[in-house]
C-alpha cells in the first residue's frame, strides 16, 4: 500500500500546479468557446454559434489557416534540410567543432524581439540585404513576399536548434555501421541515406511532429515584423485570435479559434501515434 | 507562573499589534496607479506624486514593463485586481469596462469637483455611458501636417490651404526629387486609421460623419466613397514614403529621420509627435540645421483651420477600489490645468481636453502653444471632425483600419470596404456600443 501512496504524495504538488496553470485555464477556454464573452464581464452561453461562424462564415479564419499550413510546409522542409545538411557536415568536424555548434545555435537563444528587429533592418530596401542585389522593394511590404520573408527570418533563428538535436542523435550511431558501409564501398551520400538517416529517424520524426504543431502556434515573429500585414498577407491564426480577443472584444470567439488549434495539434499527434502503432520508430 | 505571565504578555502584545495593524489598514488611504516603465511614464507619474497637494493620501505608482499596459490592466481588472485608477485607449474601450461593471460611476465626483466647468463639453460627454460619467478623457489629439520648414523655404513652397493646392504641392515636391510625406506603418497596423479619419472628416465633411456615427446616414454614402477613393489614390500613388511597399513596411523612426534631413518634405502625424520632432529629429540632437513647423490638413469645404478631435486615452476609477474618494481626489489633481500644463511641458504628454485660460502654455515651444490655441479657436467655430479611435465602436474601428490596407492593395473595392463598415456598425449600433458622439 505504501508503495502505491507515497509516489502519489510526491506527485501532488506538481499535479496541483499543473491543474492550476494548465488544466483549469484550458477548461475555462473550452467553456468560453461556447459563449459570447467579450473578454470582460459576464459570458452568455450560445452553444455552437462560435464554431459555426468559424467554419462556415469567417473567411479570415480560413485565410489564416491556409497561411499556417504554408508556414508548416516551409518549416517541415527548409529548416530540416538546413539542419540535416549542417549536422552531417559538422559531425565530421573535429577542430573548432564546439565553436561552430555554438555559433549556429546562438540565434536560437536570442529573444525573438532581437532577431526580428535585426531582420527588419536586414530587409530594409534602402540599406539592407536587398540593395546588395539591386532589389529596391520592401520584402516585408509586399503581399506576395512578406510571409516567406518572415519565415526565412524565423528559420534563421530556428534551424541551429534542429541541427544540434540531429548532431546529438548522430553521435549515438555506432561507428561500426559507418565502417561496414565503407567496406561495402558506400559514398558519403549513401552513408547518409543508409546509415545516418535511419540512425536519427526517431529524432527527426519527433521533431517533424513538434514543428507541425508549432506551426499553428506561430505569433511572435509575425506580430513584431508585420503585425499581420501588409493587407492581411501574414495574418495567421495566432494574429487573428489576438485581434479577436483584444481588439474586437470577441474573446469567446477567439477561445473557439484557440480550441481549433488544439484540435489540429491533437490530429497531428494522433497521426504520429497511428504510424507508431504501425511500426514506425517514433 | 513566570511562564504563564510571559505567555499572556506575549498574547496581549500580539493582540495589540494586530489591532494596530487593523486600524492602520482601515485608515490606509493609498491610491494605486499604473504607468508604463519608460521615460514618459516615469516622468508624469513622479510629477503627479510630487505635485499632489494632499498629505493624507498616498499615491503608489507601479511602473509596469511591456508595451501593452492596457491589455495587462484589463486582465487584472477582470480578475478583481489592478490599480485603483485605471485607464484604456479611449471612450470605446472604457465603455466596455463600464458595461462590465468594472468602473465606478463618477457623477458624484463630477459635481463635487465641478468637472463640468473644467472640461471641454464634448470631452466630458465622451466618458458617459447611458447618461452617467464613467471616464475622463486624456491627451487631446489631432492629426496635422508637419513640414520641413527649411526645405519649404529653400524651395519657395507655400502652405496649402485647399486640397487642390495640396495636390499641386505634392507634384512640386516630387519634381524636386523628394518624397511627399511620411510616415510608414510597418510597426503599427492600426495607425493607418489616422488617414481614414482625416479623409472622412476633411473630405466628406464632419456633418456627414456625425450623421453616420449617429445612425442617420449609411457609411456607403457617395461622399464617403469619394473620400476613400481619393485617399486610396494618393496612397497608391506613393505619396507616403514614395511607394506602397515602404508605406506598409518601413518604421516610424526611419520615416521621421528622412523627414528631419529633408528627404521627405512633410509628415502626416499626430500631435503626439510635437515634442519628439524637436527632441529627436531636428536641429542639434539630430545633427542637422533644419526646422519644422505644422499646418492643418486642408479640407474640401473651408480654407479655415480644421481638425479632427480625439483623445489618446481615458481614465476612470476601478469599481473594486477600497478608496474611491481618495482616487477621485487624485484624478481631480491630475485633471487640473496647472498639472496638465506642467506634464505637457516637462514630460511631453499632450494635455487633456480642458478649457485652458490665460498663458498656461507660456513655457512651451511656440509651435506647440500655437497648435492648442488654434485648435481651441477651430473648436469654438465647430471646425472639428472625428477621430476613429475615439468615436468609432470597437469592432467597426478594427474593420476601418484592418480592411483599408486591403483597399490600398486592391484586394477590396472602396464600395465593399464601406459596406463592410456599415455592416459592422449596424450590429454595434443595435447593441448600444457607440461611444457618445458630441452634437454639432
Amino acid at each position: 500500500m505504501r508503495y502505491v501512496v507515497v509516489p502519489w504524495l510526491f506527485l501532488i504538488p506538481i499535479l496541483a500546479l499543473h491543474a492550476f496553470v494548465v488544466v483549469f485555464p484550458a477548461a475555462q477556454g473550452v467553456f468560453y468557446s461556447f459563449t459570447d464573452w467579450r473578454g470582460i464581464g459576464e459570458a452568455e452561453y450560445i452553444g455552437l454559434r462560435n464554431f459555426e461562424e468559424m467554419l462556415f462564415e469567417d473567411q479570415s479564419y480560413r485565410d489564416a489557416l491556409w497561411r499556417n499550413i504554408q508556414w508548416m510546409l516551409f518549416f517541415v522542409t527548409v529548416p530540416f534540410a538546413f539542419a540535416l545538411f549542417g549536422s552531417s557536415l559538422l559531425a565530421k568536424v573535429r577542430r573548432g567543432a564546439m565553436f561552430y555548434r555554438t555559433a549556429l545555435f546562438m540565434p536560437f537563444i536570442l529573444p525573438s524581439i532581437v532577431t526580428a528587429t535585426i531582420w527588419r533592418y536586414l530587409y530594409n530596401p534602402r540599406f539592407g540585404l536587398p540593395t546588395l542585389v539591386g532589389y529596391e522593394k520592401a520584402l516585408l511590404g509586399q503581399s506576395d513576399t512578406a510571409l516567406w520573408s518572415i519565415a526565412f527570418a524565423d528559420n534563421w533563428h530556428f534551424w541551429g536548434f534542429l541541427m544540434v538535436l540531429f548532431l546529438t542523435a548522430m553521435q549515438g550511431i555506432p561507428p561500426v555501421l559507418y565502417d561496414a558501409a565503407k567496406v561495402d564501398g558506400a559514398n558519403r551520400w549513401q552513408e547518409f541515406w543508409h546509415v545516418t538517416l535511419p540512425g536519427i529517424r526517431p529524432v527527426v520524426l519527433f521533431m517533424l511532429m513538434m514543428v507541425m504543431i508549432w506551426a499553428f502556434l506561430v505569433f511572435d515573429y509575425i506580430f513584431i515584423l508585420t503585425g499581420g500585414g501588409p493587407a492581411g498577407a501574414t495574418e495567421v491564426l495566432g494574429i487573428d485570435i489576438y485581434k479577436n480577443a483584444f481588439q474586437r472584444f470577441e474573446a469567446g470567439y477567439a477561445a473557439a479559434q484557440g480550441i481549433s488549434i488544439s484540435i489540429f495539434a491533437g490530429l497531428i499527434v494522433s497521426a504520429f501515434a497511428f504510424l507508431r502503432k504501425r511500426g514506425w520508430e517514433i | 507562573m513566570m511562564f504563564k505571565m510571559r505567555f499572556f504578555t506575549t498574547v496581549l502584545l500580539a493582540l495589540l499589534l494586530a489591532l494596530m495593524a487593523g486600524a492602520t489598514a482601515a485608515q490606509d488611504s493609498t491610491v494605486t496607479i499604473w504607468a508604463g516603465d519608460d521615460d514618459t511614464g516615469a516622468c508624469w507619474s513622479s510629477l503627479l506624486v510630487d505635485t499632489f497637494p494632499r498629505e493624507d493620501i498616498t499615491i503608489e505608482v507601479v511602473l509596469q514593463p511591456g508595451t501593452n499596459l492596457v491589455d495587462t490592466q484589463r486582465t487584472a481588472l477582470q480578475g478583481g485586481a489592478g490599480p485603483d485608477i485605471t485607464f484604456s485607449h479611449g471612450p470605446a474601450f472604457m465603455l466596455e469596462l463600464a458595461s462590465a461593471g468594472l468602473l465606478l460611476n463618477l457623477d458624484v465626483y463630477a459635481d463635487e469637483y465641478n468637472w463640468g466647468e473644467r472640461f471641454a463639453p464634448w470631452a466630458l460627454d465622451l466618458g458617459r455611458v447611458e447618461g452617467s460619467l464613467y471616464s475622463l478623457s486624456e491627451e487631446l489629439e489631432t492629426v496635422i501636417m508637419y513640414y520641413n520648414k527649411t526645405v519649404f523655404e529653400e524651395q519657395g513652397w507655400e502652405i496649402p490651404t485647399t486640397m487642390d493646392e495640396l495636390y499641386a504641392l505634392a507634384d512640386a515636391i516630387r519634381e524636386a526629387g523628394l518624397d511627399v510625406m511620411g510616415p510608414a506603418f510597418g510597426e503599427c497596423a492600426p495607425c493607418v486609421e489616422w488617414a481614414v479619419s482625416v479623409f472622412l472628416s476633411h473630405h466628406a465633411g464632419p456633418d456627414k460623419v456625425y450623421e453616420a456615427l449617429t445612425g442617420q446616414r449609411p457609411w456607403t454614402d457617395e461622399a464617403f466613397v469619394a473620400a476613400i477613393t481619393d485617399l486610396k489614390d494618393i496612397v497608391q500613388d506613393g505619396w507616403f514614403m514614395g511607394s506602397l511597399d515602404l508605406f506598409f513596411s518601413d518604421t516610424f523612426d526611419s520615416a521621421h529621420a528622412l523627414f528631419g534631413v529633408g528627404e521627405i518634405a512633410m509628415s502626416f502625424e499626430g500631435t503626439w509627435m510635437l515634442d519628439n520632432y524637436q527632441r529627436d529629429f531636428f536641429g542639434e540632437p539630430a545633427g542637422n540645421d533644419n526646422e519644422w513647423d505644422w499646418f492643418s490638413f486642408p479640407t474640401t469645404f473651408t480654407e479655415d483651420q480644421f481638425f479632427i478631435i480625439g483623445v489618446g486615452s481615458s481614465w476612470g476609477i476601478s469599481s473594486a477600489t477600497p478608496n474611491p474618494d481618495e482616487a477621485a481626489a487624485v484624478l481631480d489633481h491630475y485633471y487640473s490645468t496647472g498639472f496638465q500644463a506642467q506634464m505637457f511641458e516637462q514630460c511631453g504628454v499632450a494635455p487633456a481636453p480642458l478649457i485652458y485660460e490665460g498663458d498656461v502654455f507660456a513655457n512651451s515651444d511656440p509651435r506647440e502653444a500655437r497648435l492648442y490655441e488654434e485648435f481651441g479657436q477651430a473648436s469654438a467655430k465647430g471646425n472639428v471632425g472625428y477621430t476613429s479611435w475615439s468615436f468609432w465602436p470597437a469592432r467597426t474601428n478594427v474593420w476601418l483600419w484592418e480592411q483599408i490596407v486591403r483597399v490600398y492593395d486592391d484586394q477590396l473595392s472602396v464600395e465593399d470596404y464601406l459596406a463592410g463598415m456599415q455592416s459592422e456598425f449596424e450590429e454595434e449600433f443595435a447593441d448600444g456600443l457607440i461611444p457618445p458622439i458630441p452634437a454639432r
